[in-house]
């Protein structure tokens, strides 16, 4: 009996550190908006750092952790919104003020802002008779387009080392989100009760 | 009592799975797209390592460990850096110079030859001598390239002579890699068809574009002892081709 609580405490505990290295509870910072891009620097990127951990045998990088939330406000509209995860984004740079890796991670932000307008703009294109369901299958095909992107990007700059590689991709990702300028509002008004 | 050892069963699960492997060799990851001049000094380290315990060195007979020799060759790992036209020069010629000198010592862990003088990697020598070819021109052309940044006045004697003083190490450089024949016995037929390839491949680039006002008298000397000891057929076709080369192009100067 005594070794089978050992072993459960120990797996508690094996399993709490799991999960703060997941997301710092320690350190913890809200959730930021894409509205707020701007503001980002390394110092936001606030989750444990794992020892010895490499990417592919790279000992200097940064993983940034997006997602979009939707919201469904009373009124029967939706709000649609890209964020960045500072507890659960890491950089393993020494030099934090490197920049071109801060670039980097913040052009996968932009690629998730990317896919929320595309999102935006497909809803805002049958707004009276978009179901909740409907939404929520179009967030999930817009997440795995968005996936492949990201990929992509990741792949063709290899983490921003093929420098042209990367300023290709920033002019690429710059005009699409230009393109849906028109769908940056994360306020959709669809099946309004006002 | 089930239901707890359950629990530690799961609890453990995750635990199992993140055990990582237990790899000490300090070669770095195949999954590394390209490898940096840090890369390439674990790499020394490791081959140091291989060869002072007396150990198999990565080799193109091996399955094993022939895409980890196809790696450290793969010209890639610094052509991604040399014509990245985004990257700074002195960056290019920083990362440039580095992978140079770990390039210098790499070529030395090949050259071991057997008791009957015949070399124990000749394939693998050739493709480190030719992976030296390829990066010698960078090497000379973004030194060359940030002397011409950083001057007064890029167009001064003094700028002009030490371009083309370089130039000519490069030359020189080039002609070292004639003087494996004087050793052709120590090879295989395979790996002569190699080097044979890196005459065709890198030489009339360098005497047609990359230096083409340097001073090939060492060279064409060269080419000519050379061309008297040398058996093999392919590396004669192409010591006839430089040396046409060269003398075509200083009949044209004249």
């Amino acid at each position: 009996m005594k070794f089978t609580i050992f072993f459960l405490a120990a797996g508690i505990i094996l399993l709490s550190v799991a999960i703060v290295f997941d997301i710092n509870y320690f350190n913890y910072k809200r959730p930021i908006p894409y509205s707020q891009f701007r503001k980002i620097s390394f110092y936001d990127f606030k989750a444990f750092k794992r020892p010895d951990i490499t990417l592919n045998g790279f000992k200097e990088f940064a993983y940034i952790k997006t997602n979009r939330r939707i919201h469904y406000l009373n009124n029967g509209n939706v709000e649609i919104t890209t964020y960045f995860h500072p507890s659960r984004s890491y950089v393993f740079a020494q030099n934090i003020r490197d920049l071109d890796l801060l670039t980097h991670e913040l052009y996968h932000f932009h690629i998730s802002e990317y896919y929320t307008r595309l999102l935006r703009k497909e809803i805002l294109g049958n707004p009276k008779n978009i179901s909740d369901n409907m939404i929520i299958r179009l967030n999930k095909k817009y997440y795995e387009f968005e996936n492949e992107m990201q990929l992509n990007y990741d792949e063709d700059t290899y983490h921003s080392y093929v420098m042209q590689e990367q300023k290709k991709w920033e002019i690429k990702i710059d005009s699409l989100l230009q393109s849906l300028e028109s769908f940056s509002n994360p306020l959709i008004h669809i099946r309004s009760k006002e | 009592m089930k239901k707890l050892n359950l629990i530690n069963f799961l609890l453990f699960l995750p635990v199992f799975f993140s055990c990582g492997n237990d790899d000490s060799s300090l070669f770095p990851p195949l999954q590394k797209k390209y490898w940096t001049p840090e890369d390439y000094t674990n790499a020394n380290a490791e081959l140091t390592s291989l060869r002072y315990n007396n150990k198999e060195l990565p080799n193109l007979v091996d399955p094993k460990t022939a895409p980890l020799f196809q790696k450290i060759v793969d010209t890639n790992n610094f052509l991604i850096v040399a014509n990245d036209n985004q990257l700074g020069l002195e960056h290019r010629k920083d990362f440039i110079s580095k992978m140079f000198d770990q390039y210098r010592q790499l070529s030395d862990k090949y050259d071991e030859a057997d008791r009957s003088d015949k070399y124990k990697y000749p394939l693998e020598l050739v493709e480190i001598e030719k992976f030296g070819l390829a990066l010698q021109i960078y090497y000379i052309e973004t030194g060359n390239q940030s002397i011409i940044k950083n001057a007064d006045n890029p167009n001064s004697q003094d700028v002009i002579d030490i371009t083309t003083k370089n130039k000519n190490i490069l030359i020189r450089n080039y002609t070292l890699y004639l003087e494996h024949i004087n050793h052709e016995d120590r090879f295989t037929d395979k790996a002569l068809i190699s080097y044979s390839e890196g005459l065709k491949d890198f030489f009339p680039k360098v005497i047609t574009n990359v230096a083409g006002n340097g001073d090939y008298s060492g060279m064409l000397e060269k080419i000519d002892n050379m061309l008297k000891k040398s058996k093999n057929s392919s590396i004669i076709a192409q010591l006839e081709n430089i040396q046409s080369l060269i003398k075509s192009k200083t009949t044209a100067t004249q």
